[in-house]
């Protein structure tokens, strides 16, 4: 009987192994997908990013703050004798 | 079912079928093994090497900042469209749809195609937006696929041009500090491998083999509000005057750091079309000139540590001209008898002259050399010039005397600029830099600190009433400069008579130096042309704007200095007139 046994067990190690590598094998697969999915993700926001930078280098261009400041809000930049320094 | 009844065998044609479908088999088998065990690696290899592909992870590029994080070149994402001629048949694929969604026009994209047909790889377009590209994979056009790229992106555009530099198509610095600091910049692209189907479309993503390396952020010393407003003034200067070109510099008197550096003519760095290479000079750094009356100061500091003069020295500067070795010197009148003081605020020629040729030229070479005339700045920048400062064992009366007022040597805008920021900072010189965190040599003494701060409390007679830098006065501040006009050199051998450079060079406040800065107008074709017409006014309105900016305390007498916890009295400012 002994050397059944044995040989049983040993089957048995056989399909736990293999059930295992297929196990190990899928879940490389599913972290492989996520890892994608993520790195996309990334670069959505990294482009996204880029679009904001773009933007924002459209909106607050020093050309048209001055403008806008200058001609729409009726500002202009003191004349220092109209500024009050505090020393600290 | 039929009883089956012992028949005589035929034994041999059974033995010949077993043996034959033995032999079948037993070659299938084999088959089987030498395909899966013997051959196994080379049809691996074979298989993985129509379907494996290592695809390149672009390593995005460091941004450019300026001192405050503001970018001032960064890396957007872009996506380029390449096909592989030998997949692409452009009679069988809708060519029309794919021109339109590549923004093409159909016959250019045929003969593109056409052109490479031979060939496995061809751009069809570089550097579109991402979601334009996305509309162009849309179509499924076999043999089409997409590759991301970044591009540069210039926020400050044509205001920080020449410092910042441009990168090619293929993100590698070419220009300023782009190309200075393309090792810092570049990232290093990593690998992946994926398996493709036939067209080239990726099935699986196998491993990443290097991750990409992006590259590391670069901070510059430019103050990119200073740099705006200097780029305004001086590219309306350059304009109203119709001038061929110009440049400013403004430095930062305690740190050496370079607060702003703009030339005209410059160029937009996000849109190339109109650019010509000429505007890509960074001309503050690139090209130097004759710095002419802007280094009387350092004439005047070297006399001044002979120990033999004082402000108040008295010269005779009659008739208004003199000859010297044959050549004549001349004032622009007969100033008399002027101190040493009145010598600068008039830039006379004459008076100049007579303290060179006492103290002799060595004393005077010495002096301009410590300033950092004749020698590398150690900014780093591609393509900078060291000026020229002569050095001669034996000088003609008229060497000396052209040098000391500033012909016969050469300087660029920022060598100028640094000379004043070292006369500024009571004689300390300080490496000047354009990129922060850069390590450069420590300070070190090339002026006693009397003479350098004598020098400068004279440079401020120059802007006042009577002097020739009137126009560089700011409101509120003490402003301390020289004016320069000086003949360009016309090529034959002789200067021109009618084609000048305008400078401004000084320090503000004068009282406590903060800033130190130069403004080069570079051939005015108006009627006005003298430094103290056309360059100071633009030297007042930047370093005004700059004081303000910056918040340095007005030094001029009139202004409203309030002690903290003190109350503040509020008037509006007509009560104030």
């Amino acid at each position: 009987m002994a050397p059944i046994l044995g040989l049983g067990v040993l089957l048995g190690a056989v399909c736990a192994t293999a059930v295992s590598v297929v196990e190990t094998a899928h879940h490389g697969r599913e972290l492989a997908n996520r890892l994608e999915l993520l790195e996309d993700q990334a670069d959505r926001y990294r482009m996204e990013w880029d679009k904001l930078l773009l933007e924002q280098g459209a909106w607050s261009g020093h050309g048209r703050i001055s403008d806008i400041a200058g001609r729409r809000l009726d500002m202009e930049a003191p004349d220092p004798f109209e500024i009050v320094t505090i020393r600290q | 079912m039929k009883e089956r009844q012992p028949e005589p065998g035929y034994p041999m044609r059974l033995a010949l079928v077993s043996v034959c479908l033995c032999t079948a088999l037993g070659t299938l088998l084999w088959r089987v093994v030498d395909l899966q065990i013997n051959d196994r690696a080379f049809l691996q290899g074979q298989g993985d090497a129509r379907v494996v592909r290592t695809e390149p992870i672009p390593g995005h590029r460091g941004m450019i900042v300026d001192r405050r994080g503001e970018p001032l070149a960064v890396s957007i994402t872009v996506a380029s469209i390449w096909a592989d001629p030998s997949l692409l048949d452009p009679d069988e694929v809708p060519l029309g749809e794919l021109a339109a969604s590549l923004e093409m026009a159909e016959e250019s994209l045929r003969e593109r195609v056409q052109a490479f047909a031979g060939k496995r790889f061809v751009y069809l377009r570089r550097h579109m937006q991402p979601a334009a590209a996305e509309r162009v994979m849309e179509l499924g056009v076999p043999g089409v696929s997409v590759r991301r790229e970044y591009r540069r992106f210039y926020p400050a555009a044509e205001v920080a041009a020449h410092v910042v530099g441009i990168t090619d198509i293929d993100d590698r610095g070419q220009e300023g500090l782009e190309l200075a600091y393309e090792q810092v910049l570049a990232g290093t692209p990593g690998a992946k491998q994926v398996v493709k189907d036939r067209r080239g479309r990726v099935v699986r993503r196998l491993r990443t083999l290097r991750a990409a390396d992006p590259g590391q952020d670069l901070q510059t010393t430019i103050d990119l509000r200073i740099q705006y407003f200097a780029y305004r003034e001086l590219k309306s200067a350059v304009r109203q005057h119709r001038a061929r070109g110009g440049s400013m510099v403004l430095i930062d008197v305690p740190t050496g750091e370079i607060l702003a550096m703009v030339n005209q003519p410059s160029f937009n760095p996000n849109d190339r079309r109109d650019m010509k290479v000429a505007y890509l000079r960074n001309r503050a750094i690139t090209d130097s000139l004759e710095p002419g009356s802007t280094v009387k100061p350092f004439t005047v500091a070297a006399a001044l540590a002979t120990g033999r003069y004082h402000p108040a020295t008295l010269l005779n500067t009659s008739p208004g001209h003199m000859r010297v070795d044959g050549k004549t010197v001349r004032d622009h009148r007969d100033y008399g008898m002027l101190d040493i003081r009145d010598i600068l605020a008039k830039s006379s020629n004459v008076g100049i002259t007579r303290l060179a040729l006492d103290i002799g030229p060595q004393r005077v070479r010495e002096v301009f050399g410590q300033v950092g005339f004749g020698e590398s700045t150690g900014t780093g920048y591609p393509g900078e010039d060291s000026g020229m400062l002569p050095s001669r064992r034996k000088w003609k009366d008229i060497q000396t005397a052209t040098l000391s007022f500033g012909y016969g040597l050469s300087a660029t805008p920022l060598q100028i600029a640094q000379a004043y920021a070292t006369l500024a900072a009571g004689g300390v010189r300080r490496p000047v830099s354009l990129v922060r965190a850069a390590a450069g040599p420590e300070p070190w003494r090339v002026m006693e600190v009397k003479i350098a701060n004598r020098v400068l409390g004279m440079l401020e007679n120059v802007t006042e009433e009577g002097g020739t830098g009137t126009r560089a006065g700011v409101s509120g501040y003490r402003v301390a400069g020289k004016t320069g006009t000086v003949h360009k050199v016309d090529g034959k051998g002789g200067y021109a008579e009618d084609d000048y450079v305008a400078m401004f060079a000084g320090v503000v406040p004068a009282s406590r130096p903060r800033l130190a800065g130069v403004v080069v107008i570079d051939g005015p074709r108006g009627e006005k042309y003298y430094g103290g017409e056309v360059a100071a006014p633009v030297f007042a309105r930047i370093m005004g704007d700059a004081l303000r900016i910056l918040n340095v305390p007005p030094d001029a007498a009139g202004n409203r200095l309030v002690r903290r916890g003190t109350e503040p009295v509020a008037r509006d400012k007509n009560a104030d007139a």
